[in-house]
């Protein structure tokens, strides 16, 4: 539990650095950073369940879709604003440069290997971001029944 | 490198040529902010059906945006915007969607939003002096992720700030992968210096909290995103250019390796 706190911290205290690193508006820093946090929670909760780097980075970024656009349509504000940065605790980066380090420095079985886990997590991450629009494009027709929040608009938020 | 802007009406310039130019300009800055491929085609389209279009045609990928428009009188205009550059800047995206708004809801005139859209293009949220702490922030804080301790946190917090610095100290030259190779480098050689002063304890761990300031992650998930969600030519391109962005960070740092003499990673 204390390692998971402290990995919740430095997530939250990495996603607010890429936040202002992204020029998301002042307004938009403690809720972009909160989402950060919380996508990972996902991510870790889903991967004590299964080892499937696939499909815990899918459930995360699932996650981090529907949130994403929930918070898109309160600020009124592209939803790629939260999304964007809440995946970036997922992101492959360690495995996308080992894997072309393992290119470069002729290690075919390290390029394999890495090329692999960078393709499950992209894969992943980009099939929950789809999938969360294609539901949130189902039942967005019938948010209204439910009422509109306070700042809520149409048309183009939360796209 | 970004194309000209003229907020004025050009003398003889028909209404669907300046309605197209206008959308192409929100669109343009939509896709320079981080905005998505689909954003911009439906910015593009929704501007122009707003505004009395009757048929609007457009294909965008990261680096260009093709669009023609038919007005009901039959004027027709068909323009191409090439877009040289792009970031991620979202506050940026956030006033040139509310620009965009606007105008499909008749709030706003193709001149006020000519004027708006010269305005957006300045804005900047946090002064340059926050990005080397931001950086640090980003570094130090991801790097937990890949087990890196305190001492190695500290140490990749402290290397993404230089970086950061160095990067704004030295003059573009317009090369991302130069720049990349350049930045990775001295990823790699600061780490290794760290740790052969006794700062730091891990000199792979402290790199990969570094480098997660350089690699295109954001990008390759949202190409994988395009390639998904049925936009297959900007997908394709964008994982091509997160490969090759992931290799010159790669190359940069295996020199760095063979400057320093050991094993970075």
């Amino acid at each position: 539990m204390i390692d998971f706190l402290i990995l919740f911290a430095a997530v939250m205290v990495g996603t607010l650095g890429f936040a202002v690193i992204f020029g998301v508006q002042p307004k938009h820093l403690a809720p972009a950073t909160l989402l950060g946090g919380l996508t990972y929670a996902v991510f870790y909760l889903v991967d004590l369940l299964t080892p499937d780097l696939f499909l815990s980075n899918l459930a995360a970024a699932f996650f981090a879709g529907v949130a994403a656009f929930a918070l898109a349509v309160w600020y009124r504000t592209p939803a790629v604003t939260f999304s964007a940065l809440a995946v970036i605790p997922l992101v492959p980066g360690g495995a996308l440069y080992s894997m072309m380090y393992g290119l470069i420095a002729d290690d075919s079985a390290r390029f394999r290997e890495q090329g692999g886990v960078a393709l499950r997590v992209g894969l992943g991450i980009a099939a929950g971001i789809v999938f969360s629009s294609t539901v949130i494009g189902l039942i967005r027709p019938h948010l209204h029944r439910f009422g509109t929040p306070k700042k809520a608009g149409r048309g183009e938020n939360g796209k | 490198m970004e194309n000209e802007h003229n907020v004025h009406r050009f003398e003889g310039e028909s209404e669907a040529d300046f309605l197209l130019r206008t959308a192409l300009d929100v669109a343009a800055l939509t896709l320079r902010s981080g905005g998505e491929i689909h954003r911009v085609e439906e910015t593009i389209q929704r501007i122009c059906a707003a505004f009395g279009a009757e048929h609007t045609e457009v294909f965008a990928i990261h680096s260009q945006i093709i669009a023609s428009v038919r007005m009901k009188d039959g004027a027709y205009s068909s323009q191409v915007r090439r877009i040289y550059e792009s970031d991620n800047r979202f506050a940026r995206l956030d006033r040139i969607n509310q620009i965009s708004r606007s105008l499909c809801l008749g709030k706003m005139t193709l001149e006020e939003a000519q004027e708006e859209i010269a305005r957006a293009k300045g804005i900047t949220p946090y002064p340059v002096w926050m990005l080397p702490i931001a950086s640090a922030l980003g570094a130090g804080g991801l790097s937990f992720l890949f087990g890196a301790g305190i001492r190695d946190a500290l140490c990749a917090g402290l290397v993404g700030f230089l970086v950061t610095l160095l990067g704004l100290l030295i003059p573009k030259n317009g090369n991302v992968f130069l720049e990349m190779v350049l930045r990775s480098f001295a990823i790699g050689v600061l780490s290794r210096a760290l740790v052969m002063i006794g700062a730091g304890q891990d000199a792979g761990k402290i790199i990969i909290g570094a480098i997660m300031l350089l690699v295109p992650g954001v990008s390759f998930g949202n190409a994988m995103r395009d390639l998904l969600g049925g936009d297959t030519l900007s997908g394709t391109l964008g994982i091509v250019r997160s490969i090759l962005l992931a290799a010159s960070i790669a190359f940069g740092l295996f020199v760095a390796t063979a400057v320093t003499g050991g094993a970075v990673l």
